[in-house]
C-alpha cells in the first residue's frame, strides 16, 4: 500500500488562533469594561463627594451648636442608663423590642433644644437637593468600649427616618479626629433595596472653641447618575455580544465550508462505498471534488487510498475465496475417490478367506500417497500390499492410483513376487514423468502353508507378532519403484505360524514426531503392538498412540496400516 | 535444516546438516539441482545429517538421476548409521554412489 503524503496541518493551527484571538480579545474587552465602569464611579464619587462635602459644611455652619451639645449628651446618658440587654440596634428596625428601646428617648424630642434643631434641619432639607441631611453623634459604648454611630435629629418623613436614639456599630473614626477635626471623613457609595445607590458625606460640627459636638451627614441620591453608567455599559456589552454573535457566525461559516461540508460529503461517499461497491468499483471517492490542502485534504487522499486498497483486496479475496473452496470440493471429491478404490470389506474376506484382515489409512492431507492392497489371486493365496508414494496431495495421491492399479493388475495375472514389482517398476518408469517414486512392499502368501513370497522395493521391513513376541523382519531391500527401470528385485520369504498376526505400515508411524523432536520409532510400535486384541483393535491402539504421541504437532505423514492374522484352519 | 556449500573448482561439496523433511525439502531440491547444473562432481557430506523422508530421498533420486545423463558424477560421502538404516531400508544403496 502506497504511503498518503501528509500535508500541512492547517486547520488545527488555524482553529487555535482563533481560539486564542477570541481569549485575548474577550480578555481585554471585560477588563476595559470593567476600568471604564470604575473610571466613571471614580470620577463621579469625586464630584459627588466635593458637592456633599460643601453641603455638610454649609448646613454645620449656622448650626445652634449649644443645643446640638445638650441634646447629643442627654441621648449618650439616655443610652447609658438603659440595661444592656434592653439596647437594640438598627438591625432590630421595626420590631417591639426595639420601639421599647426607642421610646426611653422620648422625653429628649419635647425639650427645645431638639425642636430647634429639628427646625434647622427640615427647613435645610427643603432647600437642598439631597434625600437626607441629618445630624448624628459617635460614642463609645460606656459598657463594651465598641464604637457605635447614633443618630439624633432626622428630618425626613416617613418609613426611613432614623429616630433619636437608633444607633449601629461604626468604623472608628480616624486618630486624632476629633482634635483635628478639619482633616475631614471619606464620603462612601452604598447600594441597598430602599434607597438604591447613595453618597454619604460626614462632616464635624465644630463649636466656637473648635470642640466637635456632632456630626452632620448628608444623602445623596446616584440613582440617575448610576442608571446612566449602567445603560451605558449595557449598550457596551450588548454591542459586544453582537460582535462576538458576528464572529461566531462567521467562524461557524467558515468552518463549514472547510470543514462540515467535506465531511458530510466523505461520510456520503463512505455510505455509498459500501452500498454501491458492487457496481461501481473504486470511483466513489475519486468523484469527490475536494481540494483541502488541510487535515481534511489528507483523510481524502487516505480514503482514496483505502478505496482503491480495498478494490484490490476484494477481487483478490474473492478470487482466493472461490479457488480455496473449489480446491476444498475437489479435496473431499479426491479423498473419496481414493478411498473408494482402497478395500473395506474387511469382514467378507476374513471370512472368506480365513484370514482375520484389518487395515486403515489415515492421510496427512486431504488425500493422502499411501496405500494397502489385499485381494485374492486365487482359492488359496492371497496378494497383500503397502506402499508409499514419495510426496502428498493430489500428486501423491495420482501416482498412488496408478500404482496400486497396476500392480494389482499384474499380480492377478500370475508370477512371483519380484517379477511382479519388476514388471510394475518398468511400467511406472515409463510413465513417470515427475520422478515420483513408490515403495512397496508386496506378498504372496499360502493360506495352506502360512509362508509368504515377497518383494521388498524400499518400503518399512515387516513386523511379525507371534505372541507376546514382536519381531521386525529385516532384510537387503531393493529400491523403490518407478526409481530406475530395469532393476532387479529379489524374492523372500517369512512363515506365518497359526495365530501368526502379520503387521505391514508406512513410515508415517515409525517416524511420526513429537514436540520434543523425538520419533516414534520400533520401539513403541511393538509396545502398542503387544498384548491382547483382535488385529482390528490393534491397530486402531497403534494408530491411537502416534496420534497421542505426537500431540499438537501436526502429523505430517499419512499413517497406513495392514494387519492380517494367520490361522490354520484355512 | 542447514545446508553448507563449498565450491573447488569443477567440484562442489554440499554438507547437509540437521533433518530433512516435506517442511524444508523445497529449498533443499532448489540447492541440489543448481548445484548440480553448476558443477561437473557433486560430493554431499551427511555426516551431520540426522533425519530424511522420502521427500527428500526424492531428491537424491532426481538428482542422481540427471547428473548421470548429463554424465556428471554425485557421491555421498560419511553416511551414519542411522541414514545408513533409511538408505537401506529404502533400496536406496542400491542407486546412490555411497562412499563409506
Amino acid at each position: 500500500m502506497e504511503t498518503v503524503e501528509t500535508r500541512k496541518r492547517g486547520m488545527g493551527i488555524r482553529t487555535k488562533t482563533i481560539i486564542m484571538f477570541s481569549a485575548v480579545v474577550l480578555s481585554i474587552t471585560i477588563i476595559t469594561i470593567l476600568a471604564v465602569r470604575r473610571y466613571l464611579i471614580y470620577g463621579m464619587e469625586t464630584d459627588f463627594g466635593t458637592t456633599t462635602e460643601q453641603i455638610a459644611a454649609g448646613v454645620s455652619a449656622n448650626i445652634d451648636t449649644s443645643a446640638l451639645k445638650r441634646v447629643e449628651s442627654q441621648a449618650v446618658e439616655v443610652y447609658s442608663s438603659i440595661p444592656e440587654d434592653k439596647r437594640f440596634e438598627s438591625s432590630y428596625w421595626g420590631t417591639d423590642e426595639w420601639y421599647e428601646y426607642l421610646s426611653y428617648f422620648d422625653p429628649i424630642t419635647k425639650t427645645e433644644d431638639y425642636r430647634i434643631l429639628m427646625d434647622y434641619m427640615k427647613r435645610s432639607l427643603d432647600a437642598l437637593d439631597v434625600e437626607d441631611v441629618y445630624l448624628g453623634t459617635y460614642f463609645k459604648d460606656p459598657d463594651t468600649g465598641e464604637m457605635k454611630y447614633m443618630y439624633l435629629v432626622d428630618p425626613v418623613e416617613g418609613e426611613y427616618k432614623c429616630p433619636i436614639g437608633v444607633f449601629e456599630m461604626y468604623i472608628e473614626l480616624p486618630d486624632g479626629f476629633l482634635a483635628h477635626p478639619e482633616i475631614g471623613l471619606d464620603t462612601y457609595v452604598t447600594r441597598t433595596d430602599e434607597y438604591g445607590w447613595l453618597m454619604t458625606a460626614t462632616t464635624a460640627v465644630v463649636d466656637r472653641n473648635g470642640e466637635v459636638c456632632g456630626f452632620i451627614g448628608v444623602d445623596m441620591s446616584m440613582n440617575a447618575i448610576m442608571a446612566r453608567i449602567n445603560s451605558f455599559i449595557r449598550t457596551i456589552v450588548i454591542l459586544i455580544i453582537m460582535i462576538a454573535a458576528l464572529f461566531g457566525v462567521a467562524y461557524v461559516m467558515v468552518i463549514n465550508r472547510m470543514l462540515i461540508r467535506p465531511i458530510n460529503e466523505l461520510s456520503k461517499a463512505a455510505a455509498d462505498f459500501v452500498n454501491d461497491s458492487e457496481k461501481q468499483e473504486g470511483s466513489v471517492f475519486a468523484r469527490l471534488d475536494i481540494r483541502s490542502k488541510d487535515e481534511i485534504g489528507n483523510l481524502f487522499s487516505s480514503m482514496k487510498q483505502m478505496e482503491d486498497d480495498i478494490g484490490e483486496y476484494i477481487s483478490n479475496i474473492t478470487g482466493l475465496t472461490s479457488e480455496k473452496e473449489k480446491l476444498n470440493a475437489e479435496m473431499k471429491i479426491a479423498w473419496s475417490i481414493q478411498s473408494s478404490i482402497l478395500p473395506s470389506d474387511f469382514e467378507e474376506f476374513s471370512q472368506k478367506n480365513h484370514l482375520e484382515t484389518f487395515a486403515l489409512m489415515t492421510p496427512a492431507k486431504q488425500v493422502g500417497g499411501d496405500f494397502y492392497d489385499y485381494f485374492n489371486i486365487d482359492d488359496t493365496h492371497v496378494g497383500l500390499v503397502i506402499a508409499d508414494v514419495s510426496g502428498k496431495g493430489i500428486p501423491a495421491s495420482l501416482f498412488m492410483a496408478v500404482s496400486k492399479t497396476a500392480l494389482q493388475l499384474r499380480a492377478l495375472s500370475g508370477g512371483d513376487a519380484k517379477t511382479v514389482l519388476s514388471d510394475v517398476n518398468t511400467w511406472l518408469c515409463d510413465n513417470n514423468d515427475s520422478e515420483q517414486f513408490v515403495t512397496a512392499l508386496f506378498g504372496i502368501l499360502d493360506l495352506k502353508t502360512g509362508v509368504m513370497q515377497y518383494s521388498n522395493a524400499g518400503h518399512e521391513y515387516p513386523v511379525i507378532i507371534s505372541g507376546d513376541h514382536v519381531s521386525l523382519i529385516q532384510g537387503d531391500n531393493d529400491p523403490p519403484l518407478a526409481a530406475i527401470p530395469f532393476c532387479a528385485f529379489e524374492n523372500k520369504e517369512i512363515t506365518l505360524s497359526d495365530g501368526d498376526i502379520l503387521v505391514l505400515y508406512t513410515d508415517g508411524i515409525p517416524e511420526a514426531k513429537n514436540a520434543a523432536g523425538e520419533r516414534f520409532g520400533m520401539e513403541r510400535i511393538s509396545a502398542s503392538l503387544k498384548g491382547y486384541g483382535n488385529v482390528e483393535a490393534r491397530a486402531r491402539r497403534l494408530q491411537d498412540d502416534v496420534v497421542k504421541f505426537t500431540g499438537d504437532v501436526d502429523i505430517f505423514d499419512d499413517i497406513t496400516l495392514l494387519c492380517v492374522r494367520f490361522s490354520e484352519k484355512a | 535444516m542447514e545446508i553448507k556449500r563449498q565450491e573447488l573448482g569443477d567440484k562442489e561439496i554440499i554438507r547437509l546438516i540437521g533433518e530433512i523433511d516435506g517442511s524444508n525439502v523445497d529449498s533443499f531440491e532448489a540447492v541440489m539441482t543448481e548445484a548440480s547444473q553448476k558443477c561437473s562432481e557433486l560430493e554431499v557430506d551427511l555426516e551431520k545429517l540426522e533425519y530424511v523422508s522420502s521427500a527428500g530421498l526424492r531428491v537424491f533420486l532426481i538428482t542422481e538421476k540427471q547428473m548421470k545423463q548429463d554424465g556428471k558424477k554425485m557421491i555421498i560421502k560419511n553416511v551414519g548409521e542411522e541414514i545408513m538404516d533409511i538408505f537401506t531400508v529404502t533400496g536406496f544403496v542400491k542407486l546412490l554412489n555411497i562412499e563409506r
